[in-house]
């Protein structure tokens, strides 16, 4: 149902502060006596906190939410869900129940806040949590999303640092999806690019993280606003580098013509001046290839850095289970470049 | 000169008005685009360093930019030429990584990146379509952002360099000389694949920043891309410069010292 909800227009999509604001305010706030009971959240700027609650349990809490970027508003809801719901899986954690985050002008068609909702908690349920309710404001431009509680063993929380050369890195989702969305806002998405997208943007992530619990993953982060090359330039550091093999990216059929016709977004450019510096590209990476790389996703995949003897068996399984799961690269000892893509 | 308004305008829509422009124009031709942010001016200059374009960009006051490409003089032209393009980009590229090969008067960088040969030495000011893509400006506070992301924050660029000017000469030994290789230096600044974040004039160094300067066009590029300008209040007074300022903004002792300290590093030519 086109247009049902109105496309954020013109300079409106604040979605995100900007982070030279954002660190300003950030910076200045006051900070309690740190827990030793919380694991991650007390340092780092994390839309996620894990807190230890006994020995054998930390209560993963997540929020995530935002203005549609498509015009169908249930399945707005599932992406913005599947989207939130993936903080967990990043974890390695189960989710267990979800809060509604909403935002909503109270003259619209109440139709669509309903099945927006009605994605969304068909995605909670579907990843084994409850919805438990929420809370809503009347606002001049919807938004969705949820708060969710998941819980992982303290002892087994993927980091995203854990990785050591020579392992092998294993992409569960296609890239894409932000240049395909931002072809498809001037109307040069062809259908199927787009239906590809969907597909990925609503498929959770629960499988390929109970997958990925028989193997030995070293590190794990989900793909999302920073893009492929953002999001692994944080699993590298002084220990370990990176090497990816760009001929074997799962890439949503249209993505790299759209690149070429220059329909990347802004946030890919924000991405390229974030890690660029860290990022080498051999001769034959066009520069298609590079765009898509920088591409910010919305309910990306999980990016694993998994032993390498366990590599094939999980890409096996993975595959097996429906994903367009490949392996994109290897860690290495640490090299001249954080990031080489060849 | 054709001129498009994409003020307001979200990407990918101003690379996209200006790609249909583009396809229209038979040249020579320039087009000029209007957008209001950074990432806008980055997004479009990449556009045309794909097309094998001459793009230049230049701040025209806090949220406005404008955005100048060149189609090639006609058809037969050199630089029309993919190949030729290709390899005197890769040409200046190389240059960049020994910022001092790039001459004194700039010819190398304009050539390089096939822009009107008229501009010639005295302007070597076009940001160079390869260059526009290593601004390190990632740490610009853009305030637009895109539906397409989800994440709530990008971090800083890890890099935060300052230039510091102290001085209209670069140099000591002969002050012609030093004026010369001052004007190229900046230059040099244009054409690096990671722009510092903010450079910094005090003492003579405000000469630089002000009416007369033949470094204006450069700090103008400087400052579309991103990089911050900022000139010393009291050093603009006491050279009686106050009202001359052409780039950037006045600043004082405080964020001096306060940007220089947060720097990760300082170069001081």
């Amino acid at each position: 149902m086109p247009e049902e909800i109105k496309f954020c227009t013109g300079g409106g999509c604040t979605a995100k502060l900007g982070p030279g604001i954002l660190s300003r305010v950030l910076e200045k706030l006051p900070k309690g006596p740190a827990d030793p009971r919380l694991l991650i959240g007390y340092d780092s700027r994390d839309d996620a906190a894990v807190y230890k609650i006994s020995d054998d349990t930390a209560v993963i809490q997540t929020l995530d939410f935002f203005p549609p970027m498509i015009e169908d508003p249930y399945v707005f809801g599932q992406v913005a869900a599947t989207n939130a719901l993936s903080d967990i899986y990043a974890m390695g954690g189960t989710v267990r129940t979800a809060l509604n985050i909403v935002c909503f002008p109270q003259q619209m068609d109440l139709d669509i806040l309903g099945k927006i909702m009605q994605g969304g908690s068909e995605k909670v349920i579907e990843a084994g949590g409850t919805v438990c309710g929420g809370h809503s404001i009347n606002d001049t431009s919807v938004k969705y999303g949820l708060s969710v509680m998941g819980t992982v063993h303290p002892d087994r929380i993927y980091s995203n640092i854990g990785g050591r050369p020579g392992d092998v890195l294993i992409l569960t989702k296609k890239l894409g999806t932000g240049l395909t969305f931002s072809a498809h806002t001037v109307g040069e998405a062809d259908e199927k690019s787009v239906s590809d997208a969907l597909s990925s943007m609503t498929t959770l992530n629960r499988s390929a993280c109970e997958i990925s619990r028989k193997y030995r993953v070293h590190a794990c982060t989900d793909v999302t606003g920073f893009g492929f090359l953002g999001h692994l330039a944080e699993m590298v550091h002084a220990n370990v580098s990176a090497v990816v093999f760009s001929d074997k990216i799962p890439v949503i059929s249209g993505a790299l013509g759209y690149a070429d016709a220059f329909l990347y977004t802004a946030a890919g450019q924000r991405n390229r001046n974030h890690v660029q510096e860290r990022v080498h590209f051999a001769e034959n990476v066009n520069f298609a290839m590079q765009e898509l790389l920088f591409d910010p996703q919305t309910s990306g995949g999980l990016l694993f850095a998994v032993h390498a003897e366990d590599a094939e068996g999980m890409l096996a399984e993975l595959r097996a289970d429906g994903l367009p799961a490949a392996i994109v690269g290897e860690l290495t000892a640490p090299g001249k470049n954080d990031i080489i893509v060849e | 000169m054709i001129t498009i308004n994409a003020m307001g305008e979200v990407c990918p829509i101003p690379v996209v008005k200006a790609r249909k422009a583009l396809e229209s124009l038979v040249g020579p031709e320039e087009l000029e685009v209007l957008v209001d942010n950074e990432i806008a001016v980055q997004n479009l200059s990449k556009m045309a360093e794909q097309k094998g374009l001459p793009v230049q960009s230049k701040k025209l006051a806090d949220d406005w930019f404008s955005v100048v490409i060149s189609v090639p003089v006609d058809p037969d032209d050199k630089f029309a030429n993919p190949s030729v393009l290709a390899s005197a980009m890769t040409a200046a590229k190389l240059s960049r990584s020994a910022a001092a090969e790039i001459n004194a008067s700039g010819s190398m960088g304009t050539g390089g990146m096939g822009a009107g040969s008229a501009e010639g030495g005295s302007k070597g000011s076009g940001i160079a379509g390869a260059g526009s893509m290593g601004t390190g400006s990632a740490g610009t506070p853009g305030a637009d952002a895109s539906a397409a992301s989800a994440d709530t924050c990008i971090p800083e660029a890890r890099k935060n360099t300052a230039v510091v000017i102290s001085s209209r000469y670069m140099g000591s030994g002969d002050d012609q000389l030093g004026a010369v290789l001052m004007k190229s230096f900046i230059f040099s600044l244009t054409q690096l694949e990671v722009l510092p974040k903010t450079v910094i004039f005090y003492n003579g160094g405000v000469h630089l920043s002000c009416e007369g300067s033949e470094s204006l066009q450069d700090l103008k590029s400087l400052e579309a891309m991103g990089t911050e300008i900022i000139s010393c209040g009291t050093c603009l007074n006491h050279y009686g410069l106050t009202e001359k300022l052409q780039v950037g903004r006045v600043t004082n002792m405080y964020e001096i010292a306060e940007t220089m300290l947060k720097a990760s590093s300082i170069v001081k030519p």
